[in-house]
């Protein structure tokens, strides 16, 4: 009857360590489970025989006897099992440092590795900037630019201007050719008129010599006419001589102002061309300015473009660098998530011990609420980790910018 | 006179950043490693807007923005979290502590930049 009331009070006993043996498994102790599954499989064994014999009392006796060394097996494999586990969390502890010591090297290489880009980036940042301010202080220049096409468009102006007042000159000196040709006509008729002079000087002189021959047949009563017609014959040579001098010199005057005539005609073509040709030359020129001007305003425009985009580009580098903010944070939660592990695979050796006393393989008495303690610590230990794991401080699972939110 | 901004968060990378992004728009900005550090600086020298991490040591964001807000000369400062936390609930609790807005890393420069525009000019 005592042996049949001890064999029901094991057998649960039994099931828990079954139990315990299958929490090892999951917690990734196989020597753990191995242990208890044992200890689990010599309670049950222990127990049935106990039931099995209990009607035997003739029996009773054998059965202590093989209780006794059930027990002694127990308490047997409870040292070795704690042994093995003993090893095992030892070799648990100093994995679970190494990756430690492993995720704090991966961090710092990070910081460091991410520091130094970072460096760059503000490097490249500044640079870009610079260029940027080089950039607009050029197209400012181009601004200078405008003022450059203002020029253009000012001495293009004052060239028109220079053009339209020599073409002005030319016709104007054109009517002074007129106005010299007239003259010429004039001094032409000038001629004429003095031609008639010396007609009519030659025909006084004719005349006095007639004069002076009748005066001479007249003999002494023609004297006087005589005289009267030597004077006129004086008077028409005087007159002949001051014509020729007049002649010669209305002469000099015609041959000068057909020089000038000449001279203005060369003037206003040579000109009129050399302004229309410079004009040519000039506008030329200016569309050739006006295209390289173009043409360095879109570079410059392209160049600032180019530098925006650099930008836009360390922009989206510094966005890609908080990986390894994020990274630590994540490392950080491993951490803790081997340290918990280690905890849970701590306990076990304390599981062993309550089912060796459940079992009251050392004692002799059985305490079926001896594994009650380290399964509440255990569960409690359990709760406290999931928690501390359960906030997930990284919410992406990329790089991508995160939403903002403004209250 | 250019303003200043306070980035609060125990990554150094992150405060490289952010001080890289303002200070090209010239912000000056000053840095702290914590909430302490944060609330220490804060105090020694009135800033314009502080940006801080919420998962810190010695102190975390909120109880940061807690902080200033019981401060006379913060009470009415801009205050931003700039923090991998995202939840509605953690959000919820900002707000109720009194900070401006929210700001999930990791960050735009420039979003960021539009940010600290609209709440500083």
């Amino acid at each position: 009857m005592r042996a049949a009331n001890w064999g029901w009070l094991i057998a649960p006993i039994g099931i828990v360590a079954t139990g315990a043996g299958a929490l090892a498994m999951l917690a990734g102790w196989g020597g753990g489970a191995t242990v208890a599954i044992v200890i689990s499989n010599l309670i049950l064994g222990a127990s049935l025989l106990a039931v099995s014999r209990s009607r035997d009392r003739r029996a009773q006796a054998r059965c202590a006897a093989e209780v006794a060394l059930v027990r002694k097996a127990v308490v047997h494999a409870a040292a070795r099992g704690r042994e093995g586990l003993h090893v095992g969390i030892a070799e648990v502890e100093q994995q679970t440092g190494a990756a430690h010591g492993e995720l704090e090297r991966l961090k710092g290489l990070l910081a460091d590795a991410v520091g130094k880009l970072i460096s760059s980036f503000t490097s490249l940042s500044g640079l870009a900037t610079r260029q940027k301010d080089i950039t607009l202080t050029m197209l400012q220049g181009n601004g200078d630019a405008a003022s450059l096409d203002g020029f253009i468009q000012r001495t293009t102006t004052t060239l028109q201007s220079f053009v339209d007042t020599t073409t002005r000159n030319s016709a104007e000196a054109a009517g002074l050719v007129d106005k010299v040709q007239r003259i010429s006509g004039a001094v032409s008729a000038v001629i004429k008129v003095l031609e008639e002079i010396e007609g009519i000087s030659r025909q006084t002189n004719l005349l006095a010599l007639n004069a002076a021959i009748e005066a001479a047949r007249a003999g002494e009563t023609g004297r006087g006419f005589a005289v009267v017609a030597e004077e006129v014959r004086a008077l028409s040579e005087r007159t002949s001589h001051f014509s020729q001098q007049i002649r010669g010199e209305i002469g000099t005057v015609h041959g000068l102002i057909r020089e000038t005539e000449s001279a203005i005609h060369q003037l206003v073509s040579q000109d009129k061309n050399v302004a229309l040709r410079s004009k040519d030359e000039f506008e030329g020129a200016m569309a050739s300015v006006r295209d390289v001007n173009t043409a360095s305003a879109r570079r410059m425009q392209e160049l600032s473009g180019i530098v925006g985009e650099i930008e836009t580009q360390v922009g989206h580098a510094v966005t890609a660098l908080q990986f390894q903010d994020l990274a630590t944070q994540l490392i950080g939660v491993t951490g803790a998530r081997i340290d918990s592990a280690r905890q849970v695979a701590a306990s076990a050796p304390a599981m062993i011990e309550s089912v060796v006393d459940a079992a009251g393989a050392r004692t002799g008495t059985p305490d079926p609420g001896a594994t009650s303690r380290p399964l509440e610590v255990l569960n409690q230990l359990i709760e406290r980790t999931r928690a501390a794991t359960a906030k997930q401080p990284v919410a992406h699972g990329d790089v991508a910018r995160g939403e903002v939110e403004l209250f | 006179m250019a303003k200043t901004v306070l980035t609060v968060d125990d990554s150094s990378s992150i405060r490289q950043m952010v001080a890289l992004t303002l200070k090209g728009a010239g912000y000056q900005v000053v840095e702290a490693v914590d909430g302490q550090d944060g609330l220490d600086k804060a105090k020694a020298a009135k800033v314009d807007l502080v940006l801080t991490d919420q998962n810190m040591p010695r102190m975390d964001g909120l109880t940061l923005v807690k902080s200033l807000r019981a401060t006379p000369q913060y009470a009415a400062t801009p205050i931003l979290l700039l923090t991998t936390e995202s939840s509605d609930a953690m959000k919820a609790q900002g707000k109720s502590a009194g900070a401006t807005g929210w700001l999930v890393k990791p960050f735009d420069p420039a979003r960021l930049m539009d940010v600290v525009k609209k709440v500083i000019g």
